[in-house]
């Protein structure tokens, strides 16, 4: 949620979970992606390859949701 | 002979993890130390540093996860 | 021929899960299932009713000038209706205070049946108490976001972060749903199961350890003067593990109802 109360103390360390959670979730979704298809197509480099793009991904989201000053 | 030590058994992986959080840990402190203090002495540019940190936090904290993975691609 | 270093006759035996594991004091079939109930059962039937009780007898009889124990609920209740709920959630948080209050002390007295004598065993050390209170919140965040802005604009909201070129959100819209609706209930759940469970562990090792130290039938012994301040000094460090676990466990909730109540700029 792009939405953080930036005046409560608190509101650093809610936005810091909120990007580890992503940063996560970017590798789950894409490098659990990349295994499925690695396992499928019998190559092994996809796994590596949908790590780095998910957390390309999430850097990304994190960027869009918390790195613009807004 | 006498050997004092046991024998290292069990997941290398996660020894290796723990080599590779220390790096990202001490990245993650000083990234939020320096937004502390830089908070502490400008209130007003809290808006500011704030995205800054949070950015340089998602880098450094995206290479320990790295970390965490990496014994699931090159683990047996 | 040592080869193992600190075998001394049988061994320490460090803890593990079987510390977590109990014999039932009853147990029976019903429904084609079995059902026990064990001493983490016990704990939680207590916990429920020693802080259902506290509260109903505080304020069953309000008064303008508040007595002894309605004086502690209330300035309690204020702690978590200001502290949290106001200012995380803002004026509508008042609103939520009651299960605010409610969850804060539930997982607060489960915790810290971590360090009670008699007791010793934190409730929320078992998975599945953490990941109930989990769901919960997960559900009350997501109610509550539905009903505010309607199912499709909240949707929406979570699954395409706005000011990003259409063909990114390919690559963003799973992450964004996977993170919001998955991780969030999960590591909520796991913070507070890992940090109990870590916990115990903590405190039986060195606990195991000076008795284990102190029947050592050598110089060993005086080993047992090092492990046994560390117990002590960690019994106080886990005491603010609680307590912090179970403030980190409230407020992370109330973030989540604010962020699903919180207008998209």
């Amino acid at each position: 949620m792009s939405a953080q109360p930036t005046g409560s103390p608190s509101s650093e360390a809610n936005a810091g979970w909120a990007v580890f959670g992503t940063l996560l979730a970017g590798l789950l979704v894409w490098g659990g992606v990349g295994y499925l298809l690695g396992r499928w197509l019998d190559v092994a480099a996809l796994f590596p390859i949908g790590l780095l793009l998910g957390a390309a991904a999430a850097t990304y989201s994190v960027y869009v949701r918390y790195g613009r000053s807004s | 002979m006498m050997v004092l030590a046991a024998p290292v058994s069990g997941s290398l992986g996660s020894i290796g993890y723990g080599l590779a959080a220390i790096g990202p840990g001490i990245g993650i402190g000083l990234i939020f130390a320096a937004y502390v203090s830089g908070v502490a002495r400008q209130p007003e540019s809290r808006g500011t540093l704030q995205p800054i940190a949070l950015l340089g936090f998602a880098l450094a904290e995206a290479l320990a996860l790295f970390g965490l993975v990496m014994p699931f691609v090159f683990g047996k | 021929m040592l080869t193992r270093l600190g075998a001394a006759g049988e061994g320490y035996v460090a803890p593990s899960l079987g510390a977590f594991l109990f014999d039932p004091w009853v147990h029976w079939t019903s429904f084609g299932h079995e059902f026990y109930i064990n001493k983490v059962i016990g704990l939680l039937f207590f916990g429920c009713l020693a802080v259902g009780a506290f509260f109903l007898l505080a304020f069953r009889n309000p008064k303008v000038v508040p007595g002894p124990l309605q004086n502690v609920a209330e300035s309690f209740y204020d702690f978590i209706r200001n502290g949290i709920g106001r200012d995380v959630i803002g004026p509508e948080g008042v609103k939520y205070a009651p299960y605010l209050t409610i969850l804060f002390f539930f997982v607060l007295i489960m915790n810290l049946y971590g360090i009670l004598p008699v007791a010793q065993v934190p409730v929320t050390s078992r998975i599945a108490f953490p990941a109930f209170l989990a769901a919960m919140s997960w559900v009350i965040f997501n109610y509550v976001g539905i009903r505010r802005k309607g199912l499709g604009p909240y949707f929406k909201e979570i699954a395409f972060p706005p000011g990003v070129p259409k063909a990114v959100y390919v690559l963003l819209t799973p992450i964004e749903l996977v993170s919001t609706l998955l991780v969030r209930p999960f590591s909520l759940a796991v913070r507070l199961f890992a940090n109990m469970f870590a916990g115990h562990i903590l405190l039986l090792v060195f606990a195991t350890a000076t008795v284990y130290l102190l029947n050592a039938p050598n110089f060993s012994k005086i080993f047992a003067l090092v492990s046994f301040p560390m117990a002590v000094i960690l019994t106080g460090f886990e005491l603010l593990v609680e307590v912090l676990q179970a403030y980190i466990f409230t407020i992370l909730t109330a973030v989540y109802i604010s962020g699903a109540l919180a207008e998209e700029h």
